[in-house]
């Protein structure tokens, strides 16, 4: 299987007889040596953040090794401060157990980095005050439901909303938090504002025959809301990580220092 | 960058019964040990059930960890297991060197997971 994730917290929460989303999952053991630094680098974290008086940042962690794609994080969130489930708490979008549907979650730190990642290491990136004001509220309330596609797609297109990859919700929760108010109150207003302000999209080259195996092989890869035009060039376009933080960094005043630097955080090899 | 790259970047949720080690939160001052005795040992279901006590006899933490790990480590009544404290999050239990178990402090509000409906 291509997508092997773990995540600790699904019998965290059955412990705590909460609701759990990861019933119909695999079940997996995760080794303790990974708890133990998935624990060490949420820890890390926690201390990180406790410096800094921010609402809200950007969080994202190396769940796969991407590097020879140019790309360094694969997967990101907000963190938010003083969260009702407990401290400095990540609201992401997760894929249900390698299947079409994904949901919002509510995560501890440890928790975020315990999803068996390639490298135990985090970037964090520090937003405007206007803009973590407005996260904040969102997030903790119903609009980060507004934003959010449960019909999962890798590969969605960021200019369609029939579906929706996790760093794909992320950054529609950002233009929602930048722009002027009314300006992008749903998700076709959020891609059309982010299409105005020039988010670009990863791309990817992939010829007719990569598609199909992909498809074939992928319930979660579906190529039918790209462009015609797109699709027959072979170019699928994609919200990643990286094209989330370019496009931040190219708006003004998006975060509190210019360039809008990553605060990297990584647990020494001999951890 | 090809497609077949993307397939990795989509961070499902696939429950894992690892979290049975961090669910057991350790008493506040269990970290005050360095290190706790194996009092007893019992199997439960396809984990192995530990009860450990400090050396003052204050302290004695329950905990259920992968009985893989308890074998590869050949862990039994009467062994002392080191406490390694993470930051202010939580304890590794280890024993030479490998770590067991990972239990988390029940105040940090780091260790908790839940979808929206």
């Amino acid at each position: 299987m291509i997508l092997r994730r773990l995540l600790l917290a699904a019998v965290l929460a059955s412990t705590a007889g909460t609701a759990l989303a990861g019933r119909q999952c695999e079940v997996r053991e995760i080794e303790p040596e990974k708890s133990r630094l998935s624990m060490q680098l949420g820890d890390v974290t926690r201390a990180a953040l406790g410096t800094i008086d921010d609402e809200v940042v950007l969080i994202a962690r190396v769940g796969q090794d991407l590097e020879k794609y140019g790309l360094t994080y694969s997967h990101m969130g907000f963190a938010v401060r003083e969260h009702p489930a407990g401290a400095w708490s990540v609201v992401h979008k997760l894929n249900r157990c390698g299947s079409t549907e994904s949901a919002l979650y509510d995560e501890g730190l440890v928790n975020f980095f315990a999803d068996a990642p390639h490298r135990y290491q985090a970037g964090i990136w520090r937003l405007a005050p206007a803009a973590q004001r407005r996260l904040k509220t969102a997030l903790l309330g119903e609009e980060a439901r507004t934003f959010h596609q449960p019909h999962y797609n890798v590969v969605a297109y960021p200019f369609d909303t029939r579906y929706q990859n996790s760093n794909g919700w992320v950054l529609e929760m950002l233009a929602f938090a930048y722009a002027g108010e009314g300006e992008a109150p749903d998700r076709p207003a959020a891609q059309a504002w982010l299409k105005a302000h020039a988010y670009v999209p990863t791309q990817v080259e992939a010829n007719i025959l990569t598609r199909f195996g992909a498809r074939f092989v992928n319930a979660q890869i579906v190529f039918d809301d790209l462009p015609p035009a797109l699709l027959r060039a072979g170019q699928i376009q994609v919200v990643t990580v990286d094209s989330v933080i370019a496009w931040l960094c190219s708006l003004p005043d998006a975060c509190q220092a210019p360039g809008c630097p990553e605060t990297r955080l990584t647990l020494p090899p001999s951890t | 960058m090809p497609a077949w790259a993307m397939l990795s970047l989509a961070p499902s949720l696939i429950s894992a019964d690892v979290s049975e080690s961090l669910s057991k939160a350790m008493p506040g001052d269990a970290g005050k040990n360095k290190q706790m005795q194996v009092t007893a040992i019992r199997q439960q279901g396809d984990r192995t059930a530990l009860t450990l006590r400090s050396k003052d006899g204050v302290t004695q933490v329950d905990t259920l960890v992968s009985s893989a790990a308890a074998r590869a480590q050949a862990v039994q009544v009467n062994d002392m297991l080191d406490i390694e404290t993470i930051g202010q999050t939580g304890f590794a239990v280890k024993k030479a060197g490998a770590t067991l178990v990972v239990l988390a402090r029940p105040d940090t509000g780091l260790v908790h997971s839940k979808a929206r409906t």
